[in-house]
């Protein structure tokens, strides 16, 4: 009984924000797919470059990898799978953030609590609403990376069940971690936006240093397990603390 | 704690330096309409986000039906029906879908809330207008919608906060069909609090008056209106025409229209007393009509009580 009702809820908080995202963001969310893939072209380029940088110094190992296709190009995914799932936590925050912003300046949070659903159930069914969306289009984002690295290096990359399972699970479980930490800020806190604006920039720029730093990376299977985890423990325990958040703090009374 | 819809005892809340709430005692009874009203910032407002768990109060006890709703409301909330001052409505939605979703909240199914949410749409007067989305909607009929959300889970308690303002006479008689209603068909309890004193004279079976964070008056809207009124004044109309100088050595200081045999006479500033009056007439031999009590109206009960605190404080 409880259970149908949580489940009710949910739904009923995801469904909504699904229409708020058609009607109210039909730009701004063009805008963000636009940025998006932006953000690819920007990363790939980069990446591309900082492979040939390495590549032209004496007996550097891209040098190597780079006289043998086969090996880059399993390298290359390998780098991949960091590129593509980026756009998930930046949209996610970006959606989430204006429907946080817009509900609680519309004075439309009070009447929400006063129904007695808890502050957790609508914030789950919010994070989940925005992760839906995203990874949507971090998986547009991810087939663009295909066809950018095919065309700065004229390979065909094979994608392994390993990469695919990496990119479309292991990163978007990890980017989903991060989003509920931020989501949690943002309704605990209610200065959170700016922070939020620069933890992603931070974000951002940490992961272009380390991929500029080591352009060939790989994961391994014990420790795509800890990521993915750990971010699902993050997000439970980001719930649990929403749920544990007074009304009157989130609604900014 | 009793399990009445609801109980206040004492209770107090600060803002800072600010007081807003200084000792609030107040109940509703099932099937009671309560009315609330007060100057702004006399703390209506505060007063029923205390009783919705929005704000935890410094001192004394809250209950709405028999819980705390600072720490137990997942159990009141689904009881209740709320209408606050901002409508708060998701403009990009239409009627039935924000209504559907607060079904889904109140852990209505999909088919289920959809039907209650066309059945309110018609109850408020919004048929085909259902599929508009709400930011075109005026203020009167977000007024509506939102009134409809609040009877959604068919509610044993109604907190409405300022219900009529901004409403036109149309939706204010939606109100006043409605609620009362409710009240005696199912028991619900309403606590309404408004600035519209003809309309919760109307409406309330008690009424509280509400200043500088206390209640100053508080009592069944006849016998409010009769204690607190400040003014005892009679009005008596004769059945045969006395000229007005009579009336004016038999009763001093009453007002007198001759042509209508009508005396309005103000008990306090003439310095009599009821019987003192009825004996004149008595010994006079003075024919009748009527002789009644002048109903003060909420107004004057207001200001009276509200002047009276401010000069006591």
């Amino acid at each position: 009984m409880l259970r149908r009702r949580l489940v009710r809820q949910i739904a009923a908080v995801v469904q909504k924000e699904f229409r708020e995202y058609l009607r109210v963001q039909k730009i701004s969310f063009g805008l963000t797919v636009g940025y998006s893939v932006f953000m690819q072209w920007f990363i790939v380029h980069s990446y591309a470059h900082a492979v040939k940088m390495a590549a032209s110094l004496p007996e550097s190992k891209a040098a190597s990898m780079l006289a043998d296709p086969e090996v880059f190009a399993a390298a290359t995914a390998g780098t991949l799978m960091f590129i593509g799932p980026l756009v998930l936590p930046f949209f996610a925050n970006s959606l989430l953030a204006r429907s946080f912003m817009e509900e609680r300046y519309k004075h439309v949070l009070a009447p929400m609590f006063s129904t007695g659903v808890n502050p957790g159930v609508v914030w789950l069914g919010k994070l989940i609403a925005a992760f839906t969306a995203s990874y949507a289009t971090m998986t547009l984002c991810v087939g663009l990376d295909l066809g950018l690295l095919t065309m700065y290096f004229g390979l065909s990359i094979a994608l392994t069940p390993g990469l695919v399972l990496m990119a479309l699970f292991v990163m978007p479980t990890a980017c989903l971690g991060m989003v509920a930490l931020i989501a949690y800020l943002n309704w605990a806190w209610q200065q959170a936006t700016f922070v939020i604006s620069f933890a992603m920039f931070l974000l951002m720029m940490g992961v272009f240093s380390f991929l500029s730093a080591r352009p060939v990376l790989t994961i391994g299977p014990g420790f795509a397990t800890i990521l993915v985890v750990l971010s699902l423990l993050l997000v439970g325990a980001c719930a649990f603390g929403v749920s544990l958040l007074s009304r009157q703090r989130i609604v900014n009374v | 704690m009793t399990s009445l819809p609801i109980e206040l005892r004492q209770v107090e809340k600060h803002f800072g330096a600010t007081r807003a709430l200084a000792g609030i005692d107040l109940h509703v009874k099932p099937g009671e309409v309560f009315g609330m009203i007060g100057p702004n910032g006399s703390g209506k407002t505060t007063t029923i986000r205390v009783l919705l768990g929005l704000h935890r109060p410094e001192a004394g006890s809250v209950s709405v039906f028999g819980s705390d709703p600072w720490s137990e409301f997942s159990h009141i909330g689904p009881r209740l029906g709320v209408m606050l001052d901002d409508p708060g409505l998701h403009g990009a939605l239409t009627a039935t879908e924000h209504l559907e979703f607060f079904g889904g909240l109140l852990g209505l199914s999909r088919r289920g809330a959809r039907r209650r949410a066309r059945e309110l749409l018609v109850a408020v007067g919004l048929t085909g207008r259902e599929r508009s989305r709400l930011k075109t909607y005026s203020k009167g009929m977000q007024q509506r919608v939102a009134l409809a959300r609040c009877l959604l889970g068919e509610p044993q308690l109604l907190v409405l906060d300022e219900p009529f303002d901004g409403v036109d006479a149309e939706t204010r008689r939606v109100i006043q069909r409605l609620l009362p209603g409710l009240a005696t068909e199912r028991g619900v309890a309403t606590l309404v609090t408004s600035h519209n004193h003809h309309e919760i004279e109307r409406m309330c079976d008690r009424i509280a008056i509400i200043h500088q964070g206390r209640i100053v008056a508080c009592g069944e809207t006849a016998v409010l209106l009769r204690s607190n009124s400040g003014r005892d004044v009679l009005v008596i109309e004769l059945s045969e025409r006395v000229p007005s100088t009579e009336a004016s050595n038999v009763f001093p200081g009453c007002l007198y229209d001759e042509a209508k045999g009508v005396l309005r006479m103000d008990l306090q500033a003439c310095g009599m007393t009821r019987e003192q009056v009825l004996k004149k007439i008595l010994d006079r031999r003075l024919s009748f009509n009527r002789i009644e009590e002048e109903r003060q109206s909420l107004e004057d009960v207001y200001f009276s009580v509200t002047e009276r605190d401010r000069t006591s404080c």
